[in-house]
């Protein structure tokens, strides 16, 4: 499910989510709020052991699905998915108001819930308490019943500055052994560069292992899915839908998003607006501008050294004409983007990212890309060949 | 493979391919792993770990991108065979890497001798980055952007200056072979 935060009377995808949205807001304090998400975990254990989700059609045959349909996203009728939440949770949380999560053996229920607007929780105090109390105590009572929050931050609202340490969280080359070590909510990648000057900070100290992360999924917690299906997830997110890639248009934002998720790119302070590769293309809003110039606030966005969303980008590389769709957008956001000595850098990384992928593809042409990962090692020599070679 | 045709590469072009391929050969069995890139900001030397690290997360460096001289710093993993005893044979690890100097196609790029420099200073450059790599594990690499008809679209496509195959592999193999450690 979706909670979402911002007002009421606001407009945008997805609507607001009233019936959670008031009841997180209405909490002043921390019981309250442990209270409010166990009714969840006891839902979600009680729709685990009986068959009602099966019966009304709902349980969804892939990880990705479960997870868009209990957003609600996908919903065919938004304002009926709300009539639907609202009445159902209220009657299931009573059905199961006898459940001790506790007495449940671990790992058979996963709840992970999705905060849009998470902004509208450092807004929101309790009295008496300093700005971001409510949302410090939000992950604190979702971390006591191991529900996985994943908070966004669509409005650029919060800027953050990852540390420069953890540069990177996800280990491709061995994630199945380190996913079960791995704290449930992950440090977002570092190496991003430092907040630009004029840029309001972060107003509260996060400690680096708990570290919101800003409108990305949590990688590491979903690694169980294995790694191909972790990519297609991934695809999903990079391109913010749930089609496949060769059904959709390469627009602008998406070319940003692609690219920018391979070769280190910095948007902000020119022409292309990079809001919206925060608010649905997973890029990491480093920074924001203290003078906004109209009704948007301009922000600086980022991406950080994600292998997964590498492989997504490189995935959806892989087509001739997606890549070609995708450069031809790429040149028309430079005439408004960086300047040309970041252009040759950018053109050398996705060149080596270019010929990398194609010695992949051509190692095993007997089994499709979409069951192996372009983590595979190649030959050095036959890299630097192709290197050159792709120039011409 | 790849040796045994770069060496037909120098033969066709009348080079001399003994010193190059001599120097190429621990690359013979070097592996790349890279997807994307991630900037480093910092000038601190990598260390055998770090470029590990890089390596087995899949990602390239760039160095100082802001410059007039960008550099990207792919870690290498160079398997190697060591014997010990009789008739035991070890696979060890080394890490190493592959410096690429981006420059732009001008007036002085085809000069031999700016080549010459320029990989000269490739050659001290990588000792700073990564003092760590053992001589013959690293590498280096200009790479020009441009050309001589295509100098004023810098746009979509990275030449290396435009020639034949043949003549990109000798070009390669003979910057590499000044670049090598």
């Amino acid at each position: 499910m979706l909670w979402c935060l911002r007002p009421a009377d606001a407009a945008g995808h997805p609507p607001r989510s009233e019936y959670f949205a008031d009841r997180l807001q209405q909490c002043r304090s921390e019981p309250q709020l442990r209270a409010l998400f166990l009714s969840v975990v006891q839902v979600a254990l009680y729709l685990r052991r009986t068959t009602a989700l099966r019966e009304a059609n709902l349980i969804p045959k892939s990880p990705t699905q479960r997870f868009w349909e209990l957003s609600g996203l996908e919903a065919p009728n938004w304002e009926a998915h709300q009539v639907l939440v609202r009445s159902r949770f209220d009657e299931l949380s009573r059905a199961a108001a006898d459940i001790d999560p506790r007495a449940t053996p671990e790992g058979t229920v996963k709840i992970f819930l999705c905060v849009d607007q998470a902004a509208e929780l450092v807004v929101h105090s309790p009295r008496a308490r300093p700005p971001g109390e409510l949302l410090n105590m939000v992950r604190r009572a979702a971390r006591s019943l191991g529900i996985t929050l994943v908070l966004s931050d669509t409005r650029c609202s919060i800027a953050t500055s990852p540390s420069d340490q953890l540069w990177n969280t996800f280990p491709v080359r061995d994630f199945h052994r380190d996913a079960a070590e791995t704290p449930p909510l992950q440090v977002a990648p570092a190496c991003t560069p430092p907040v630009p000057y004029g840029v309001r900070a972060l107003p509260l100290e996060f400690d680096a292992e708990h570290l919101l992360i800003l409108g990305r999924p949590l990688w590491l917690t979903e690694a169980e899915w294995g790694p191909l299906s972790l990519r297609r997830f991934a695809v999903a997110k990079l391109l913010d839908s749930v089609h496949a890639p060769k059904t959709l248009e390469i627009d602008p934002v998406r070319a940003a998003a692609i690219v920018s998720a391979r070769c280190s790119l910095i948007f902000g302070g020119t022409g292309f607006d990079p809001s919206p590769l925060v608010a649905s293309h997973m890029a990491t809003c480093t920074g924001r501008v203290e003078e906004q110039i109209g009704p948007q606030p301009q922000v600086f966005a980022c991406y950080g050294p994600e292998p997964v969303l590498a492989e997504a980008s490189a995935l959806v590389l892989g087509s001739r004409k997606r890549l070609l769709a995708t450069f031809t957008h790429l040149s028309l956001l430079w005439k408004q983007g960086p300047e040309r000595v970041l252009q040759g850098v950018v053109i050398a990384q996705l060149a080596a990212c270019l010929a990398k992928d194609s010695l992949v593809r051509l190692s095993d042409r007997t089994t499709s890309m979409s069951r192996r990962l372009y983590t595979a090692e190649v030959p050095a020599l036959d890299f630097l060949s192709t290197f050159c070679e792709l120039g011409r | 493979m790849l040796l045994a045709h770069l060496l037909a590469s120098f033969r066709a072009s009348g080079l001399e391919p003994l010193e190059h391929c001599q120097q190429l050969a621990p690359f013979a069995s070097a592996c790349l792993s890279f997807t994307h890139f991630t900037t480093k900001e910092d000038a601190r030397p990598l260390s055998q770990y770090e470029i590990r690290r890089c390596y087995m997360k899949a990602a390239a460096l760039i160095l100082e991108p802001t410059s007039d001289a960008p550099q990207l710093f792919l870690p290498v993993r160079h398997q190697v065979s060591s014997h010990s005893g009789h008739h035991h044979q070890h696979q060890q690890q080394h890490y190493g890497g592959i410096l690429v100097h981006i420059r732009n196609y001008g007036p002085r790029t085809s000069s031999k001798c700016d080549e010459q420099q320029q990989a000269d200073r490739l050659l001290g450059r990588l000792h700073d980055v990564a003092p760590s790599i053992a001589p013959t594990f690293g590498a280096g690499l200009l790479y020009t952007l441009g050309g001589r008809s295509a100098s004023s679209r810098l746009v979509l496509v990275a030449y290396v200056a435009p020639c034949s195959v043949l003549e990109a592999l000798a070009k390669l193999t003979n910057v590499l072979s000044l670049s090598t450690l």
